[in-house]
């Protein structure tokens, strides 16, 4: 209130405003003035600069004052920012988070482990005392060693080490890229520090994941590591990307002696293929899960030959091999098998596969290629005398001529059939669909896959099975419905009919429950579309 | 009917099939048996457990987790971030009430909504550094200047992700 009254002073102190001129009229002209008028210009000129004089005096006066104003005004601010600081650091102190016991803020912990960017667990150690003290002090945080994207050579040794230390002695997982793409700064991987860093935990490496760059020697995978053979805990075994596995290279063998190893998974290169089961050295009869990509038809058999415990398959099957010639196998040990073409050609490769085998212990089969023979795994399952519980099929075309037949018969041979994978087309529903109750009374769950057909199609699809199952047309003991894209379709687009939707959200809400959950908890589509892994579909 | 008695003495009437979501809750009621007796909770305020409550009765009738159900190795590695869209929405609350919410949870005893409240947590914290982290739960930092160098200099990669 003082300095407002105090600058009003000064409004009060300054001259008045300058008063109407008696030469007004020259003002506007560029004529010169009369004697008189020049004197009245000089006195006006006098007078301005005696009031010039006043105001600088005045503004001199109030520049001093709002320079103490200014600094009473950041004074203010700065206390102010004091306060709330203070109150800031006295909210941290009743803040819930500090309540949190340890165990929570450690679950939180290993889920970002888990599912974080890999630097993430690293960065939680560097927030405060406690949070450090829970991460180091917990092994297990440090036993699972992802990819470590966009990390150079050095920062990945680094990690390797200290994540090697922190986990003591615990069983661990590693994931190793040694390719040169996919925003690996350093082009060469120090081999020779990473395999000093593992070697002396090679021992409780439980699984393993590794990338192999064009240079296979160039990688702990080469024969000349003799060192890294011992690995006494190796249970799962990925190699992703194996560059030229063939009969002219040297074989990798460094896992041939790895006690515990039983699931294995390859991925060959683009432009390349497993072609025999030699150019990977394994301990062959005691896997139980094998799953490859791009493998050679010949190679499939030879997988099922060396491995006579074999529970698991999952192949990828390249073009059909016109050397071709085997006879049937019988392999009494295989319960599930995942056979997918590589390209569309790859199907009667996929058939003659399967017309070449006897599985009696088959349980689960999925065979994901296009123009599906029915018959051949009618054939299949009448030869193997297996009980199959889970078919998947979504190669199957119900636009294919003597489709319903043929489908028919092969359900006809599947009484214990409680799983079923099929297409996701407009045609499906309309064709087959109704069908399903009577032809497999028995099925609990159902997985309708996408497979290629255009939005419009599927809109109306889904459109289709909700009203179906609203009219109770569908299976009513079915536990499960996998629909592809129910998630991401509102409904009242799909479904015109007001006195339908209520309903039909209510049902489909229900199913919708239920399908995310299996969805979830089985990841069958990314497993599936991954291919590289067998899918067991199962929980 | 289940009455349930808050921390700040307000009392909560729901389903015993809702509430039974709450291993704690549902071993009390096994234990004194069919009864009008309120249940308190001395450790959950009105407004946490009226959000709890919420949650409950949306998954009321969903399976319950078993007990064994994560202390596999194998369960826990599949364990990711994801959370349901119907969760997610449930779950976006200011800071103190989520951490309110965890809390309750874990009291409570109710795993599922545990995890939606750990894994928002997660995903709060993932891709942050550790000042962005300090800032967003306004955390002090509590190491010296030497120890905050020792540990930077350790974790000097932080650029790489």
């Amino acid at each position: 209130m003082q300095t407002s009254q105090s600058f009003s002073m000064y409004m009060l102190k300054a001259p008045p405003p300058p008063e109407i001129s008696p030469i007004a009229a020259l003002l506007a002209t560029n004529d010169p003035p009369e004697p008189h008028g020049e004197a009245i210009a000089h006195q006006i000129i006098a007078t301005s600069t005696a009031r010039i004089s006043e105001c600088d005096e005045l503004i001199k006066q109030l520049c001093a004052e709002t320079g103490q104003f200014n600094e009473v005004l950041a004074s203010l601010r700065s206390r102010r920012a004091e306060h709330k600081n203070h109150a800031k650091l006295h909210r941290s102190v009743i803040s819930t988070l500090r309540r949190l016991p340890s165990g929570i803020l450690l679950e939180i912990f290993f889920l970002i482990a888990l599912d974080g960017f890999p630097s993430d667990i690293w960065m939680v150690t560097e927030v405060c005392r406690r949070w450090r003290a829970i991460a180091l002090a917990t092994p297990a945080l440090w036993s699972v060693f992802p990819l470590q994207r966009y990390a150079s050579a050095t920062t990945i040794l680094s990690r390797l080490s200290r994540s090697f230390r922190r986990s003591h002695t615990l069983l661990f997982q590693l994931t190793i890229d040694f390719r040169e793409s996919g925003g690996y700064p350093d082009i060469k991987f120090p081999v020779c520090p990473l395999q000093t860093v593992v070697l002396p935990h090679l021992r409780r490496i439980t699984h393993l994941t590794v990338c192999t760059p064009q240079k296979p020697q160039t990688t702990f995978l080469s024969p000349s590591s003799p060192s890294l053979v011992k690995w006494d805990s190796l249970r799962s075994l990925r190699l992703n990307q194996v560059f030229k596995v063939s009969p002219r290279t040297s074989p990798i063998t460094v896992f041939q002696h790895s006690p515990l190893l039983q699931d294995v998974e390859v991925t060959t290169c683009e432009k390349t293929r497993l072609s025999h089961v030699n150019e990977l050295v394994l301990p062959w009869s005691q896997l139980c899960r094998f799953s490859a990509k791009r493998v050679a038809l010949v190679c499939a058999f030879s997988v099922l030959q060396a491995a006579p415990m074999l529970e698991e398959l999952a192949v990828e099957l390249t073009l059909p091999d016109p050397d071709f010639n085997i006879g049937r196998f019988t392999h009494q040990s295989l319960s599930r098998l995942h056979v997918r073409g590589w390209f569309a050609e790859s199907a009667e490769a996929a058939q003659d596969f399967l017309s070449h085998l006897i599985l009696p212990s088959l349980s689960k089969l999925s065979v994901d290629i296009s123009d599906l023979d029915h018959g051949i795994i009618s054939d299949f399952v009448k030869r193997s005398l297996c009980k199959l519980t889970f078919l998947d099929i979504p190669g199957s075309h119900p636009l294919e001529t003597d489709y319903l037949p043929a489908f028919r018969q092969l359900l006809s041979l599947l009484p214990d059939l409680t799983d079923l994978g099929l297409p996701f087309s407009l045609e499906f529903v309309q064709t087959t669909l109704p069908l399903l109750p009577s032809l497999v009374p028995q099925l609990h769950h159902l997985y309708l896959i996408d497979n290629g057909s255009t939005a419009t199609e599927d809109r109306t699809a889904v459109c289709d099975v909700g009203l179906a199952m609203s009219k109770g047309l569908v299976h009513p003991q079915l536990e499960t419905l996998i629909l592809p894209c129910i998630d991401s379709l509102p409904l009242h687009s799909m479904v015109q009919d007001s006195a339908e939707i209520t309903r039909y959200e209510d049902i489909v809400n229900q199913w919708y429950k239920k399908l995310r959950k299996v969805y979830a908890s089985l990841a069958y589509s990314s497993k599936r579309y991954g291919a590289t892994q067998a899918v067991d579909v199962r929980p | 009917m289940v009455l349930l008695v808050t921390s700040d003495n307000e009392q909560f009437n729901a389903d015993k099939d809702v509430v039974e979501r709450s291993v704690l809750i549902k071993n009390m009621l096994e234990d004194v048996g069919e009864s009008d007796q309120p249940i308190p909770l001395p450790n959950v305020s009105s407004s946490v457990l009226k959000k709890v409550l919420e949650y409950c009765e949306h998954h009321r009738g969903e399976p319950l987790p078993s007990a064994d159900a994560d202390q596999s190795q194998d369960e826990t590695r599949k364990r990711t971030t994801d959370i349901s869209e119907w969760d997610q929405k449930f779950i976006t609350v200011d800071q103190e009430m989520l951490f309110e919410i965890i809390l309750a949870a874990n009291y409570l005893d109710i795993k599922s909504l545990l995890d939606v409240g750990c894994k928002t947590v997660a995903n709060m914290i993932k891709g942050k550094t550790p000042e962005e982290i300090r800032k967003l739960f306004n955390i002090v930092n509590d190491f010296t200047p030497e120890e905050e160098a020792q540990i930077k200099k350790e974790n000097e990669w932080a650029e790489d992700r």
